[in-house]
């Protein structure tokens, strides 16, 4: 499953860190380069550390993508014993009765991982929403 | 120890031949200055000369060893970069030692280089701080710093102080001919303001379309320009150049004389003209006259001297500042 998320994933991130990564000047490159470091330096020491705030970004908007998903884990996880929390939720529908005490306290119980989260994580969360919205 | 020769460098980007065969000579602890106009292919000789643009052909040397394939830190060079290209996320100490670091040096002599240069450029306040709360002259400062701190034989400045404000300008072009004089390094340096060159060259070199046009010192150039470009180039306001029928009758097939050198009167003289504008400087008056024939003139006069807006001036030509270019100069 985590390797059906990253394939699903990849894309986007790839998209997102190009964008990000272009928008890192050349000249910091060469500085470098004269300043003698090797191409692998230049990733490590200059460019990777530049690259937090969409890395945070990337991070942040992905996990929120993978723990609200349904289908992909409907097709590929069959079974009850696999299945992921935004699944059980279908526990308590069917045709013709719903335990609905029961489903909402599901949902209550689903919504407090991403609400740990972000209590701890609010700022970058904001900061990774607006990143690229206006220069800074 | 740092001479800088180039030999007949050349570069093309494709199919457009930037760099159209360069040969020069900055002798060692020299301050040179590459100037021209946009797209004239200085910046691209000055990043040849880094390593940083490959050599189509030609060669380069440095200090006597040919580093035309050279690595750019091989080289024993340092830049600086118009854009200053700081480390965002490193504070200025150690965008200073980046480079020594690099190096593997040990981290208290990296400190004690650091520290070092920054009481020469009076940085050390401003050491644990990030680039991004300096001021622009702040950060001319430390790029200019990070450069010295790895001791190079030449220095090579891309327009490093078009981001700056004028005032800023003139305070950090006397900065760096003291830091020239102090350091003793070759230099290179690139502009597109005449006036930087002028004040802080030994040796002028007057770029156009990829080619050297003239070679010499600041004086050498404004008094002896070899060419109707470099006469246009050097020495501000622009000097007055004529071509055509108007330079023919002159006996050249260009006719330059400086604003300067002209003298104004108000009932005497060689062409008479009707002012058009007046540009009061303070210590000088530039004057625009339109002269029948010859078309807009300007003419420099002192600061106190003024005229109305469509009165009519003598202007006479001082014989021995005529510039006279025959059709072999301004091929």
């Amino acid at each position: 499953m985590i390797l059906i998320q990253v394939a699903y994933g990849l894309s986007f991130c790839i998209l997102l860190f190009r964008a990000f990564i272009s928008s890192i000047p050349r000249d910091l490159d060469e500085a470098a380069i004269v300043d003698g470091a090797t191409p692998l330096q230049v990733f490590f020491r200059v460019i990777l550390p530049l690259l937090k705030p969409v890395t945070l970004t990337v991070i942040v908007v992905q996990s929120i993508t993978i723990f609200n998903d349904f289908t992909h884990p409907l097709y590929y996880l069959p079974g009850a014993e696999n299945i992921t929390v935004q699944l059980t939720l279908y526990n308590f529908q069917s045709q013709f009765t719903s335990q609905l005490n029961l489903l909402f306290m599901n949902i209550l119980l689903i919504t407090i991982p991403p609400l740990l989260v972000f209590v701890f994580f609010n700022r970058q969360i904001v900061a990774g929403m607006t990143s690229g919205a206006v220069k800074g | 120890m740092a001479r800088v020769v180039l030999n007949a460098l050349r570069k093309s980007f494709g199919a457009v031949e930037v760099i159209k065969g360069v040969d020069l000579d900055v002798e060692d602890g020299e301050f040179c200055v590459f100037v021209g106009p946009s797209g004239c292919g200085k910046s691209t000789l000055l990043r040849m000369i880094s390593g940083l643009e490959e050599v189509t052909s030609g060669t380069i040397e440095i200090g006597g060893a040919d580093v035309t394939r050279a690595e750019p830190s091989k080289r024993g060079i340092a830049m600086v970069f118009q854009s200053y290209a700081l480390y965002p996320h490193l504070t200025v100490r150690e965008n200073m030692g980046f480079g020594l670091s690099l190096a593997r040096m040990p981290k208290d002599q990296i400190a004690a280089e650091v520290d070092k240069v920054a009481a020469i450029l009076q940085l050390e306040p401003l050491l644990d701080r990030k680039p991004k709360a300096l001021s622009g002259g702040q950060r001319q400062r430390v790029a200019i710093g990070r450069a010295i701190v790895r001791d190079p034989g030449v220095f090579l400045f891309d327009e490093p102080l078009s981001n700056l404000d004028a005032a800023l300008r003139s305070q950090m072009r006397l900065e760096l001919t003291d830091l020239h004089a102090r350091l003793g390094a070759t230099m290179i340096y690139v502009t597109h303001d005449q006036v930087e060159a002028m004040t802080m060259a030994d040796k002028i070199v007057v770029l156009n379309a990829g080619r050297i046009e003239q070679v010499g010192t600041p004086m050498d150039l404004y008094e002896r320009p070899a060419t109707p470009f470099v006469a246009g180039f050097i020495g501000s306001p622009k000097m007055n150049l004529f071509e055509g029928e108007v330079a023919r009758r002159m006996g050249a097939s260009v006719y330059g004389i400086r604003p300067e050198h002209l003298k104004v009167s108000d009932d005497d003289g060689t062409w008479q003209g009707t002012v058009r504008h007046v540009e009061r400087l303070g210590a000088d008056t530039i004057l625009h006259v339109e002269v029948p024939d010859l078309g807009p003139v300007l003419a420099r006069i002192e600061g106190h001297r003024t005229y109305a807006h469509g009165a009519r001036v003598y202007l006479t030509p001082d014989p021995e500042r005529e510039f006279r270019y025959t059709p072999s100069a301004v091929d």
